[in-house]
């Protein structure tokens, strides 16, 4: 089984920040506190959703098809993701 | 694969060409259907059955009311969000008027006009003698006849407001509740819209 990445606490909701980092082979570990890159952040759903459109040239058309469903419904998907990403940058510029 | 998601949401999954074809073919059978049988959609949620009807009035009454939906539903769609598209509000529009379309069946033979008239004289006769009831002289058919008509309409109306609905939403990202409310007028400015229009039609012609 593939590890889900968690991006938020599981006990009070927040995102999680990485505070350590390990190599596998040599077992160096770095430790600090680092945010989350912006994509990173986004749900597994969302993340898949990002990489099939970005594999798809960014064509809202052929994503569609691909997926089984209207234009306009990927092209909401879409919009709901910038606006979350927009929130997520604001939030960090803050 | 043809669930109630289909039923009520066509336009989360088919595409624009798709709904386009399936709504305008079925435009033109309610149209026929209409004429052959007398009906006329004086109104985004009305239909009339009358003694006769040219062939060429159900396809303008739907011609109507189509652009008076289109015109402030698109209006609105563009103001919620600016990238939406004429072609799937159209859509929404031509698949959300299906349910309306086979209601003209219930006037074979002029059956539900039969009925309309007998309740207007009926109506008519108790406001001259004073009287406060009414005294209808349907049989226990025709009332259930006219029973099932009302609970088949009503159900049309909220099968075609909740495609309507759903067309509209995704067409344009809708989501809060101002916009549900907006959306709300729209539909009430269509039906005072297409009335106005489709009623000097009729009085001119």
């Amino acid at each position: 089984m593939k590890p889900k990445l968690p991006i938020h606490c599981p006990s009070c909701a927040e995102t999680l920040n990485v505070s350590q980092l390990s190599c596998s082979h040599c077992g160096t570990a770095v430790a600090g506190n680092y945010t989350l890159p912006v994509l990173l952040r986004l749900s597994e759903d969302e993340q898949q959703f990002m990489l099939d459109f970005f594999l798809c040239s960014g064509s809202l058309k052929e994503l569609a098809v691909k997926m089984g469903n209207s234009y306009p419904t990927v092209r909401n998907r879409l919009d709901d993701i910038i606006a979350k990403i927009k929130a997520m940058n604001e939030a960090n510029n803050k | 694969m043809f669930g109630p998601k289909t039923l009520l949401n066509p336009f989360e999954r088919y595409t624009e060409g798709q709904l386009l074809t399936v709504g305008i073919s079925a435009g033109i059978a309610g149209s026929l259907l209409a004429y052959v049988f007398n009906g006329r959609f004086d109104g985004v949620v009305d239909l009339h059955f009358l003694h006769q009807v040219a062939w060429h009035e159900p396809f303008t009454d739907n011609l109507i009311v189509l652009i008076c939906l289109l015109a402030p539903l698109l209006l609105l769609g563009k103001y919620i969000n600016s990238k939406t598209r004429i072609i799937d509000i159209t859509t929404a529009i031509l698949i959300a008027r299906i349910p309306f379309l086979v209601l003209p069946l219930f006037n074979i033979n002029g059956y539900m006009q039969r009925l309309a008239e007998e309740i207007t004289r009926s109506v008519g006769e108790g406001a001259m003698n004073g009287s406060t009831t009414l005294e209808f002289t349907l049989g226990g058919m025709e009332m259930v006849g006219l029973i099932v008509f009302a609970g088949v309409s009503i159900l049309a109306v909220v099968w075609s407001i909740t495609l309507l609905y759903n067309g509209f939403k995704t067409a344009s990202n809708a989501k809060t509740i101002s916009h549900k409310v907006l959306f709300a007028l729209a539909i009430i400015a269509a039906e005072m819209l297409s009335k106005i229009v489709i009623l000097k039609m009729i009085t001119h012609s």
